[in-house]
């Protein structure tokens, strides 16, 4: 059965590596806000060729599995690093590259999908009065969107995104497939003395269970919240 | 560097794996709709203990990243059946797997059809009883049709997820497709090509599986058009309200 020695052991390195794995997931939460949102707005506003360049690489991208995605970007880069930095004529190892960056790379490409959905329809939810508003009153089109739209599409999309903060916390759990350290991968390593495995993937579910249990509570109290202030609206 | 050629060459070999994920897929998906009616039942009846205890296993689900769930399956079953003298050594890694992913789509699968059963108006069970069925009766031809109806988008995603999760089932040994480019790629040198088959092979299915789902259930969404001209006049009512004050 658990040996409480081991599990304490890999549990220990498990909750380590806590940070590593929020950092990767918010910096890829905040590159999927920031190109979801540019693909969300080319989608809603139908530019011309952008918009349906946009639809074909989204549904590509949500089509894939995360792992597979993890896969080949990985290998694309690894393929690719030396004769472009030889092209650019920088001097660059590939050992010096911390993997991390590739792993943000790779799980914000096969987030993306998700998180743009997510501020389309919070685009989509801001009626079009308010655009017409905006323009009664004299704004441009530009000061329209910053001052009027942008606010009302954040509201609407805070509570769903701290949604997808917890997916985005599990799809960390996958960087092991190209050597990065995260939660399951440090607690397997302190495992590796021992063959003791099955300690070492309890403590890390454990570890994640908690994470995400706190998450849950926290974008509960986000959404009570952001839901009020629409009442007080009203 | 990237070769045509020998993707055209490893298409075959991974093709042929692809019956390894479909069984996967329906097995799992299979044993998520009945254990996952149980779960429901469970929750919507408020059973004592049995619902406490289906809520932290939920939690669990919810929590957890599948791949997790996967090798505590995969490492625990053989250390909890061997405590009762049970023998693994014959167990095929795929079985891991199956109960694994099935476990995961119960928890899924029981979520949606809670929350559809509960969506179905009072009034609908009220009117079946008042029509003289009995429970059963009510279940089965009333709430059981809407439910359903309100279900299928919510499954139809499930189902589409499950499928691309099973590319995860390679790391405990199982020779779907993805193991099949691995070991391609171990062999020959060349990973990206065996991958990239994968790929191709995953977005084409994911893309059809989708379709098919969202034909369906526009399909069997038929007060829909009724539904949206009944809102946009809900919305009008407010907005006229809102300006009178």
């Amino acid at each position: 059965m658990l040996n409480l020695g081991y599990f304490l052991d890999s549990l220990k390195a498990a909750v380590s590596y806590i940070p590593q794995n929020l950092f990767m997931s918010l910096m890829t939460l905040l590159i999927c806000c920031v190109l979801g949102t540019l693909a969300a707005m080319a989608r809603v506003y139908q530019v011309p060729v952008i918009k349906p360049i946009c639809d074909f690489l989204l549904a590509l991208l949500k089509a894939l599995p995360q792992n597979l995605v993890l896969l080949i970007v990985y290998l694309v880069f690894t393929i690719t690093f030396s004769p472009i930095m030889a092209f650019l004529g920088v001097k660059a190892n590939i050992q010096n590259v911390d993997m991390v960056y590739v792993a943000i790379a790779a799980l914000s490409i096969s987030s993306l999908a998700g998180v743009s959905e997510v501020i389309r329809a919070g685009l989509l939810s801001v009626g079009k009065g308010q655009y017409e508003a905006g323009y009664t009153v004299g704004l441009t089109a530009g000061q329209t969107f910053f001052h009027i739209i942008l606010p009302q599409t954040i509201r609407a999309v805070i509570p769903p995104l701290t949604n997808s903060i917890l997916s985005l916390v599990k799809a960390t759990s996958l960087v092991s497939v190209i050597g990065v350290m995260d939660i399951m991968n440090g607690a397997i390593v302190a495992a590796n003395t021992y063959y003791s495995y099955i300690e070492a993937y309890v403590a890390a579910a454990l570890v994640f269970w908690v994470l995400g249990i706190i998450i849950e509570i926290a974008s509960r109290k986000v959404e009570i919240h952001f839901s009020r202030s629409v009442k007080q609206l009203a | 560097m990237f070769s045509w050629e020998r993707l055209w060459e490893y298409f075959p070999d991974i093709m042929a794996k692809f019956p390894v994920t479909l069984r996967i897929v329906l097995v799992a998906f299979g044993t998520g709709l009945l254990l996952g009616c149980l779960l429901a039942a469970i929750r919507i009846k408020k059973i004592p203990v049995l619902s406490q205890v289906v809520a932290v296993f939920l939690s669990y689900i919810r929590c957890t990243p599948v791949i997790c769930q996967m090798f505590v399956i995969y490492f625990g079953t053989p250390v909890l059946l061997g405590a009762i003298g049970i023998d693994t050594s014959e167990i095929d890694s795929v079985v891991y797997v199956l109960v694994a992913y099935g476990l995961n789509m119960s928890g899924f699968i029981g979520e949606t059809i809670r929350s559809s059963v509960l969506a179905v108006p009072v009034g609908q069970v009220e009117a079946g009883q008042a029509c003289g069925l009995t429970g059963l009766q009510t279940l089965w031809q009333i709430t059981a049709p809407q439910a359903f109806r309100i279900a299928l988008p919510m499954l139809g995603t499930t189902f589409v997820s499950l499928f691309q999760a099973t590319a995860l089932a390679y790391m405990v040994g199982v020779v779907d497709m993805m193991g099949k480019a691995a070991s391609l790629g171990n062999r020959t040198g060349h990973p990206l090509e065996g991958y990239i088959a994968c790929a191709i092979v995953f977005a084409v299915i994911s893309i059809v599986l989708e379709q098919v789902f969202m034909r369906i259930s526009r399909h069997l969404d038929f007060d829909n058009k009724r539904m949206k001209k009944r809102v946009e006049k809900e919305v009008v009512k407010e907005v006229e309200v809102s300006c009178s004050i």
